[in-house]
């Protein structure tokens, strides 16, 4: 390699050390990674929701406070919990039930990760993991309504909101 | 020659963020020379089970549960009242806590009709928790401290870490590579879910057979004891379960994978404050007594 394109691989390598460690800006985009989730109006888990999300939602970042993100999406703001997003353009979704519209390569490198194609396929090689896996559907319907789980910890003394 | 080698090696090692700009820089250099290999290889070793993304680590570990579920000796217990409890607990750590990393598909807790004293923190939120462990515990705080400690494996990400890394640098080659194309070939696909398989058995072993580190079992300890005090439970019940553990052994389950409860009880320190009303302490041992009938 020319020693000027040594040179523009290194600079490149350093602008991205650089950039590694920028924190977010407003306007960055963020991609949900939870299969569902909500933008609440404050930023607590029992906050009202103002809007629901779903795994690969785009979101525009307004602002951080502690594990709290403040987001947009499309008109309506709110927060959600920072581990339901990533900055990161290349994440793999599970494809089940993303709304977003992906340009093909995006959505052919979705498709390559550890994704519901590669389950099916895990299942086939193993039939008798079958009952198993119905066991798991069963358990994955198992839901604690955000009410119950309220009066459960008033009823207990325990927090009612996040620490 | 070998002072660019060096320099780019030097570089290359903190540039582990960056995903994009790295695999634009593989597409940039020809393998062959000597920065494409530097890029090349720092670009696997920044793989790590930290780029698994969220619905890869739910599909593992809905797989890891599979297989235990599947072994004779771990068969779901039939009683819908503990299990509707242990997720009321469960999700109330879970809220309580900024801490607890949110997964693909949420927390989900299940009750294992054994006797043996153990507990499965599948990767993405599925526990697994046996009857016989919780036989060690005399109150919902000490059934909350097994379930917080299990929730900071996930949280942690442990699971995931028990796949081997050649495993990962394998799989990484199919994840997401070559973004332009439309789809794997047939021959990929079967590789892929080869290393799907192989990094499913990794965490199985870990969490059935070897168990995890020391450091990784008192990181646990540590943050569960966290969760606990956070949703307002009492801090000291994890220690309780512990010496329950010690003062009865045993063999088997947690007794082979985990370190002795002893050396956990001391890594935990000093014990922490809780003052707790009395009245909800006693709601709580009420309703402990209604849902759990071990």
């Amino acid at each position: 390699m020319p020693t000027a394109n040594r040179w523009t691989v290194v600079a490149c390598a350093l602008i991205c050390l650089g950039a590694g460690s920028i924190p977010q800006s407003q306007g960055d985009t963020l991609i949900v990674t939870r299969k569902q989730t909500k933008l609440r109006a404050q930023k607590r888990v029992f906050a009202p929701g103002v809007q629901d999300l779903v795994e690969g939602d785009k979101l525009e970042f307004l602002a951080k406070e502690g594990a709290w993100i403040s987001a947009r999406y499309q008109q309506t703001t709110g927060w959600l919990h920072g581990s339901d997003v990533t900055e990161r353009k290349d994440v793999r979704l599970s494809g089940q039930g993303v709304r977003e519209t992906y340009t093909a390569a995006e959505t052919g490198a979705a498709k390559k990760g550890f994704n519901p194609q590669v389950e099916r396929q895990y299942r086939l090689d193993n039939p008798a993991l079958n009952a198993a896996f119905a066991q798991v559907d069963a358990l994955e319907k198992v839901h604690v309504d955000e009410n119950e789980l309220r009066t459960f910890l008033q009823q207990g003394g325990l927090t009612v909101e996040g620490k | 020659m070998k002072r660019h080698l060096l320099w780019g090696a030097l570089l290359v090692l903190p540039i582990a963020a960056c995903a994009e700009v790295m695999n634009a820089l593989e597409s940039m250099t020809d393998e062959n020379t000597a920065e494409g290999k530097i890029i090349r290889g720092a670009n696997r070793l920044r793989k790590s089970f930290q780029d698994l993304d969220p619905s890869e680590e739910h599909f593992i570990g809905r797989s890891v549960a599979a297989q235990i579920l599947a072994m004779p000796e771990y068969r779901l217990a039939d009683d819908k009242a503990a299990a509707t409890y242990l997720n009321r607990i469960g999700q109330a750590l879970v809220a309580t806590n900024d801490g607890v990393r949110r997964t693909f598909a949420d927390y989900r807790f299940a009750l294992l009709d054994t006797t043996e004293v153990n507990a499965f923190a599948c990767p993405g939120g599925l526990i697994l928790v046996s009857r016989g462990l919780l036989q060690k515990t005399a109150s919902e705080d000490e059934v909350a401290a097994v379930l917080a400690h299990e929730i900071a494996h996930v949280t942690h990400k442990h699971g995931l870490a028990a796949i081997q890394n050649g495993n990962l640098m394998e799989a990484f080659k199919y994840l997401g590579a070559g973004a332009a194309q439309a789809a794997l070939s047939a021959e990929d696909m079967q590789k892929l879910t080869g290393l799907f398989d192989d990094s499913v058995k990794d965490v199985v072993a870990t969490l059935v057979t070897s168990g995890y580190s020391r450091d990784a079992e008192a990181e646990a300890d540590g943050s569960g004891r966290e969760f606990l005090t956070n949703a307002g439970y009492d801090p000291q019940a994890l220690s309780r379960v512990l010496q329950k553990m010690d003062d009865v052994g045993g063999q088997g389950g947690m007794f082979a994978t985990h370190p002795a409860p002893q050396d956990r009880i001391a890594s935990l320190g000093s014990p922490l404050p809780f003052d707790g009303s009395p009245v909800a302490a006693e709601t709580r041992l009420q309703r402990y007594r209604q849902n759990l009938k071990l």
